[in-house]
């Protein structure tokens, strides 16, 4: 999935979606809601293969098209980094490559603190496993 | 349907205009271009076919014929029929259900704040039915003036008119019915319900946008809203729009003589889009256990956000027209004033959606709809699964 996709096309088929048979276990979650609302994200990150250091990222959503579309880009950005140079891309760059009105901000956020808090877990996840080591 | 982009299923929002009514516009918009107040043949002519509307519309309703004034939809006719009213008779106490469009609740909230006019709402129950108990408890209280839509533009849920009417009746208030959704469809006899005033739309009855109509029962004073030129009895003024009167009487007399067959068409294909949709669990019709007019089948989805449900419906290829419990979110306490009424909760109302069937739809068009539904839900709940 090119950054170029439409909004519309990111939306009704989204390519990093968390399948249900996934090993969850396998992956770090990172979760956030929206506040004063039921919307809310979970961004899932492991490494792409058992001892990689590129990641897989995945998402689920319960919230509105926007949410969807923000966690599936993240995603596919995510999954183009290394464990150990992932970030989550900038409000300013996902609002350009999705051509979001500035009132959808608060999707972005939501997206970017699940993504942060998943972050935060691989890392301690790798710092603990290299402490074992 | 595969060169089709949508599946219309909006007919409650709006109706295609029938092609028998375009033919009858355009031919009049042709031929009677002559002002109907002109004191001419040309003149005459064109005030003949307002005439002759009017009688359609009041053969439909049981009404007199010269007590109608042309307006420009059902919008302004309760505006109208509601301040027109209070204005006259310098001010009231008017009692409307929770439920009513906003077209009558904007107004209703707009009199509240008058000094001379006491508002009270009353409110229905799970199946959106009007609390009786309360109308009376506020007619006995002094209610004036009682304002009902025939038809509920969401849920199709059909109001009790006769008990109203005679509740309207025994505490001496005016009774006016929003008819927007229902002439032609669910007969309304206004004498026998005993309405005062009664609300017209051209464009809910096939009929052209822009154009309605109000009853208004000889006796019953009303000042006029719109001035300017004396047409109608000085009750509204502005030059008569004869090619949409004329378009309007067409899809009114249409509605009547198909009355029937329509219904039972419309009937049978809303079965079977229930039907249809309720084979997806966690789904429920709202107004199920009240009387609803044919056409009308409004679903509320568990597990799934009311946007992202109707995002995935309309934005698919083709997609539907349909319209939500709400396009807002459900945060912002935006979702359906009339399924809140009815007990569900701001996200649950957000996440329902009213499918309008009309002249347009035909078994292919519902089941087509039902797979894309059925797909959607199945689709955004799994996005949800893991959150």
């Amino acid at each position: 999935m090119s950054d170029s996709l439409s909004w519309r096309d990111r939306f009704l088929a989204p390519s990093h979606a968390i399948e249900s048979g996934a090993d969850r276990p396998h992956f770090v979650c990172g979760r956030s809601k929206i506040s004063g609302g039921d919307s809310r994200v979970a961004v899932f990150l492991a490494p792409a293969v058992t001892g990689s250091a590129r990641l897989s990222a995945r998402f689920s959503v319960y919230g509105p098209p926007v949410l969807i579309v923000c966690a599936d880009y993240a995603c596919e950005q995510l999954g183009r980094s290394g464990i150990d140079t992932a970030r989550c891309p900038q409000v300013q760059t996902i609002e350009n490559t999705l051509a979001l009105d500035p009132k959808d901000r608060f999707a972005i956020i939501a997206v970017q603190d699940a993504v942060a808090d998943a972050l935060k877990q691989l890392h301690d996840r790798y710092h603990d496993d290299d402490t074992a080591q | 349907m595969s060169n089709v982009t949508t599946i219309y299923l909006d007919h409650a929002a709006s109706t295609p205009p029938l092609p028998a009514v375009c033919d009858a516009l355009s031919r009049s918009l042709a031929v009677d271009s002559a002002n109907p107040g002109g004191a001419h043949e040309p003149g005459r002519t064109a005030a003949a076919r307002l005439d002759a509307a009017a009688d359609e519309i009041a053969c439909a309703l049981n009404i007199e014929s010269d007590a109608i004034i042309w307006t420009s939809g059902a919008t302004e006719s309760i505006h109208l029929a509601l301040i027109g009213v209070i204005d006259f008779y310098k001010g009231g106490h008017v009692a409307v259900p929770e439920i009513e469009h906003r077209a009558t609740l904007d107004v209703v909230n707009q009199l509240a704040r008058r000094p001379d006019t006491d508002v009270t709402r009353i409110g229905v129950n799970g199946s959106g039915c009007i609390a009786l108990d309360e109308l009376e408890q506020a007619l006995a209280s002094g209610a004036s003036l009682v304002s009902v839509a025939h038809v509920n533009n969401e849920t199709g849920v059909i109001a009790p008119l006769i008990e109203i009417g005679r509740l309207c009746a025994h505490y001496d208030a005016l009774l006016h019915v929003d008819a927007a959704q229902s002439v032609g469809r669910t007969r309304l006899d206004a004498k026998a319900v005993g309405a005062s005033l009664v609300s017209v739309s051209g464009h809910k009855i096939g009929g052209p946008k822009g154009i309605g109509a109000l009853y208004v029962q000889p006796g019953i004073g009303l000042t006029p809203q719109l001035r300017g030129g004396g047409q109608q009895a000085g009750r509204r003024g502005g030059t008569e729009p004869t090619h949409q009167i004329v378009a309007l009487g067409t899809a009114v007399r249409m509605a009547v003589e198909a009355g029937e067959d329509v219904r039972k068409r419309l009937e049978t294909l809303s079965d079977r889009l229930w039907r249809g949709l309720a084979e997806t669990p966690g789904v429920r019709l709202n107004g199920a256990d009240a009387p609803r007019q044919p056409g009308f089948v409004n679903v509320s989805v568990e597990g799934v956000y009311g946007e992202a449900l109707l995002v995935g419906l309309t934005a698919g290829r083709p997609g539907l027209a349909v319209s939500p419990g709400s396009a807002c979110s459900a945060a912002s306490n935006e979702s359906s004033h009339v399924l809140r009424a009815m007990g569900h909760t701001p996200s649950s109302a957000a996440a329902s959606v009213r499918f309008s069937l009309g002249w347009t739809t035909d078994e292919e068009t519902v089941d087509y709809a039902i797979a894309l539904f059925s797909a959607e839900v199945a689709r955004l709940r799994a996005l949800a699964e893991a959150v």
